[in-house]
């Protein structure tokens, strides 16, 4: 499975809020509408690192270091509830990889709250490094 | 590897003629620092120990290292009215114990439009990390770009004292 979709499935069995398609998505950010609730996590690939190349027992390999973004949205003018959803979406992807990688870190300790958007929703963002 | 944190600042500069005068802004800041490389560890590992030559030629490597990934981020970052654009600026590190350089963008919108993806009528270009994508491409073949860069400070004797912050205040 692509990186972001593996993990928004992680964040959304382990957040008990978060429901995958229906309030987390694998994918970039999308304004509210049919199918899009106001308090919503997003999950999109950013790149990451080169690939760290091995031998192991004369095979090549290779150590990846994929990057996320996730971004957390809260309902309209509330804070507070997106804080506590921000933190548990931080909580479940640092240090906690899913099944088939090695290593997840989150580049902050908490969420980085980067305002609002055209309509009142608060936002942060949590950014991931991967290693698989 | 070069190590890269994102997190909000205090300026303490002002902004001047770029943006609104404030005392505290909400901008975005990135330090490279450090370089778990190759062929610059066992350097590393005695920079302490070493030469203050090999720690000023060390220290001025890094900050041609980074003024190389702002000029990078300076070709994607997104730009209306280049106030964003021409808030750059490259600080050379202060000390030799732990050299550390710092990269930012220093207006109040500039952390906003670095982590918010398409879509929106606020920010509706796909121009977002326009400086962490720059950085995370400088990994590769850093360690060699370092290693040039020490051996060319270490010949002239660069002093970290003499290193100036790079501004894009210019910038088109």
């Amino acid at each position: 499975m692509p990186t972001p979709l593996d993990i928004a499935t992680k964040v959304a069995s382990s957040v008990g809020s978060l429901t995958l398609g229906t309030n987390c998505f694998a994918g970039p950010i999308r304004d509210v509408g049919e199918g899009i609730p106001n308090t919503a996590v997003f999950v999109v690939g950013t790149g990451g690192f080169p690939v760290e190349a091995f031998l192991d027992g004369g095979a090549k390999g290779g150590l990846e270091k994929p990057t996320v973004q996730i971004l957390v949205r809260s309902d309209r003018n509330d804070f507070s509830g997106g804080v506590t959803l921000a933190d548990s979406v931080l909580a479940a992807i640092d240090m906690n990889p899913p099944t088939g990688y090695i290593e997840a870190r989150t580049t902050t300790s908490d969420p980085i709250y980067i305002g609002t958007d055209d309509t009142g929703h608060h936002e942060w963002s949590i950014n991931v490094t991967l290693t698989k | 590897m070069a190590k890269f944190k994102l997190y909000g600042y205090e300026d303490k500069y002002g902004l001047d003629e770029i943006g609104p005068v404030s005392k505290t802004t909400r901008g975005l800041k990135g330090a490279l620092y450090g370089g778990k490389v190759t062929d610059l560890n066992h350097l590393l590992k005695r920079l302490e120990g070493s030469s203050e030559v090999i720690q000023n030629a060390f220290a001025a490597a890094l900050f041609d290292e980074s003024v190389r990934v702002m000029n990078a981020s300076q070709k994607i970052v997104p730009v209306d009215s280049r106030d964003l654009k021409r808030s750059a600026i490259v600080k050379p590190p202060r000390t030799l114990k732990r050299p550390e350089t710092s990269l930012s963008y220093n207006t109040p919108y500039a952390l906003y439009q670095h982590e918010h993806h398409a879509g929106s009528e606020k920010n509706p270009g796909p121009r977002a990390k326009y400086l962490e994508g720059p950085m995370q491409e400088s990994a590769n073949g850093m360690d060699k770009r370092l290693a040039r860069g020490l051996r060319k400070h270490a010949r002239k004797g660069t002093k970290v004292s003499s290193l100036k912050p790079k501004t894009y205040k210019g910038a088109r």
